[in-house]
């Protein structure tokens, strides 16, 4: 088969697309004007607008950068649309696109969790760190965030809820800060009565392999560190869709759901003293 | 030539057994354990065997014994205040108090007092604040405390008697049954005990990074099973988590984390009762990372020394000194009456 031609997104995505591509060379190639996929900014407000008019102008799939907030009703339409046209979207996350990730959600043991804890840091606004934290929870525990109380400021939250899972409701606490020099990093950590789980993983532009580990009470085991950046894996992902013909990912759906839930950005936290939010 | 202290101990429970004996054990240069007051005669009186100490079923008598210059209180913690104030007016010349030293702000100021007229040194023994990691790094983080965002305390344990029973060996048992908790008030109290008990290792390093410490809302408390709770707040312009739970596994947690934009400091600290030197700091300012700790003494021994080190300089406590443990206790009851009020109101 000859490579899927890519149509880099623009100045914001270059950098990573070129990263990603130049590992893929069998199934991708970068070439200018039409091409078979479009990358989008996600880092910009109108990307769904972005993503709407390449679906349109008849790229056969779209892979998103690090999607940003966005209207969660034009998320769905987007979705909406790309499904009747049969084009996969696939989303490049930040940390929910590890490919340690799949691996360490089917790790996870079936009874209740007492607790689950996670700390994130991001070169981003913490609205957009705290998306990108419950994005990471969905993907690591199969699961769907419920946000109880929300105290922050705009350098940093802390959040108290839950975590659904099959059903039954985790308690749940959210640590996350904006960090502008710092290490890009989020952590989940998910105890039981008897054991627990925790998985570390870092920029989704770098190889760097997350820390997986599973306890119970005869000892722990690391999960196989795999060596391959997040952004890399969604590509893989694309790939496959796009080769296999099943049509489109169910990224944008979950998406728009996570959007709503990390509705931190409909505060007004312009004085951290007013930063409080309560249920 | 250093000088040797006789120390009293009044209570013979598991803190003086596998912390304070053990502890002072290591460092006999310095101290003696030479009493031992404990109201079981049972437990007084075999702890007091081993170290080759008197024994009086009243504090009283340990504190007119002439030969304790120091007093160790680690009595319940309902009962610390009334025994610090004792050794205090009984003119000993320190005294190191289990944590936390009293249990309202009220009962903090007549120690102070107390130790301002009697001269008396008063050390608290929240290990964390005298482990070396902590020590160490706590002076490097001074852009750190002008920036800090975002505050983490987070302890996860397995039962304490796991670490107990390899601190000492003891045939008696303080583990005990908690009473079901059936409505928001008994849940409250619960709560509060709990962050006085655990969290207060931690509050001190908290505040050090609030400079605005006084100024605590509360946004979300409550208990966690099966024996914990968690506490969301905003002191100052800092949002801070408060976490504190015992569970039936033998991994530990205890984590203290500081997050800013530039900056950061994560230490890594043992459990209690765990005499395998100190916890470990990681401070990181833009790309430039620094360890600290590593240190074969822990926070038990440093406490010890440095209490050892004020009777040591003969002058009297400094106000800045009683005001610093005045505060720290201030904190801790702010953050646990806080909570609680809230589980209390149900919400």
């Amino acid at each position: 088969m000859s490579p899927l031609s890519v149509a880099a997104g623009g100045a914001g995505t270059d950098a990573s697309v070129q990263a990603a591509i130049a590992t893929l060379p069998v199934s991708f190639r970068l070439t200018t004007g039409t091409a078979d996929v479009q990358v989008v900014d996600g880092g910009v407000a109108d990307w769904t607008s972005t993503a709407e008019t390449a679906a349109r102008c008849g790229a056969r799939g779209v892979l998103i950068l690090r999607p940003g907030l966005a209207d969660p009703k034009e998320v769905r339409t987007l979705g909406a649309l790309t499904a009747a046209l049969r084009i996969p979207v696939v989303l490049a996350e930040t940390w929910a696109s590890n490919p340690a990730l799949p691996p360490f959600a089917t790790e996870q043991s079936a009874g209740r969790a007492v607790l689950v804890e996670s700390v994130a840091t991001l070169d981003a606004s913490v609205e957009q760190t705290l998306l990108a934290q419950v994005r990471l929870l969905r993907s690591a525990l199969s699961a769907t965030v419920i946000v109880d109380t929300v105290v922050h400021t705009d350098s940093g939250y802390v959040i108290t809820g839950g975590l659904l899972r099959g059903g039954r409701r985790e308690p749940l606490i959210l640590v996350g800060a904006r960090t502008d020099r710092g290490q890009v990093a989020a952590r989940v950590r998910r105890l039981t009565s008897t054991g627990e789980s925790s998985i570390s993983v870092y920029d989704g532009d770098i190889a760097r392999p997350a820390r997986a580990r599973c306890a119970d009470m005869l000892g722990e085991r690391g999960l196989p560190l795999i060596y391959e950046s997040g952004f890399r894996s969604s590509w893989r992902a694309l790939a496959q869709l796009l080769l296999s013909g099943t049509g489109r990912g169910d990224d944008l759906s979950t998406f728009a759901d996570d959007i709503e839930v990390s509705g931190m950005a409909d505060d007004d936290h312009s004085s951290h003293r007013t930063g409080i939010k309560g249920s | 030539m250093k000088t040797l202290l006789g120390v009293g101990l009044i209570g013979a429970g598991s803190v003086a057994r596998g912390i304070h004996v053990p502890t002072l054990g290591r460092l006999a240069d310095y101290f003696k354990v030479v009493h031992i007051a404990d109201a079981d005669p049972l437990v007084g009186a075999m702890l007091a065997e081993r170290t080759g100490a008197a024994f009086s079923e009243s504090f009283r008598e340990l504190l007119a014994d002439d030969a304790v210059h120091v007093v160790a209180v680690c009595s319940p913690d309902g009962v610390h205040a009334e025994h610090v104030v004792a050794a205090c007016a009984a003119g000993k010349q320190a005294v190191l108090c289990e944590k936390p030293l009293a249990t309202s702000r009220e009962e903090a100021m007549q120690i102070t007092e107390a130790a301002r007229i009697s001269g008396t040194h008063i050390v608290v023994g929240a290990m964390h604040v005298y482990d070396p990691a902590w020590v160490d790094v706590s002076p490097e983080c001074g852009s750190l405390r002008h920036e800090a965002a975002v505050i983490r305390s987070s302890i996860v344990l397995p039962f304490n008697d796991r670490y107990e029973a390899w601190s000492t060996e003891s045939s008696a048992q303080s583990s005990s049954t908690a009473p079901l908790l059936t409505t928001p008030e008994q849940r409250a109290a619960r709560l509060r005990k709990r962050i006085l008990a655990l969290s207060i290792h931690d509050l001190p390093l908290v505040r050090s990074f609030s400079p605005d410490w006084r100024d605590v809302e509360v946004s979300a408390a409550g208990l966690i099973d099966p024996v914990g709770y968690f506490v969301a707040l905003r002191c100052g312009d800092r949002v801070v988590q408060v976490l504190g739970s015992f569970r039936d596994h033998w991994r530990p947690h205890w984590e203290f984390e500081v997050l800013a934009r530039t900056s950061s400091l994560t230490i890594e600290f043992p459990p209690s009762y765990v005499h395998a030197g100190s916890g470990t700091a990681v401070l990181r300012e833009g790309g430039r990372t620094r360890s600290f700790g590593d240190s074969p003494r822990n926070g038990y021994e440093n406490e010890w020394l440095h209490l050892h080190n004020l009777v040591s300089r003969d002058a009297a406590p400094t106000t800045e000194d009683l005001d610093v443990i005045a505060d720290d206790l201030s904190f801790a009851v702010l953050v646990a009456d806080r909570a609680a009020d809230l589980v209390a109101s149900g919400s």
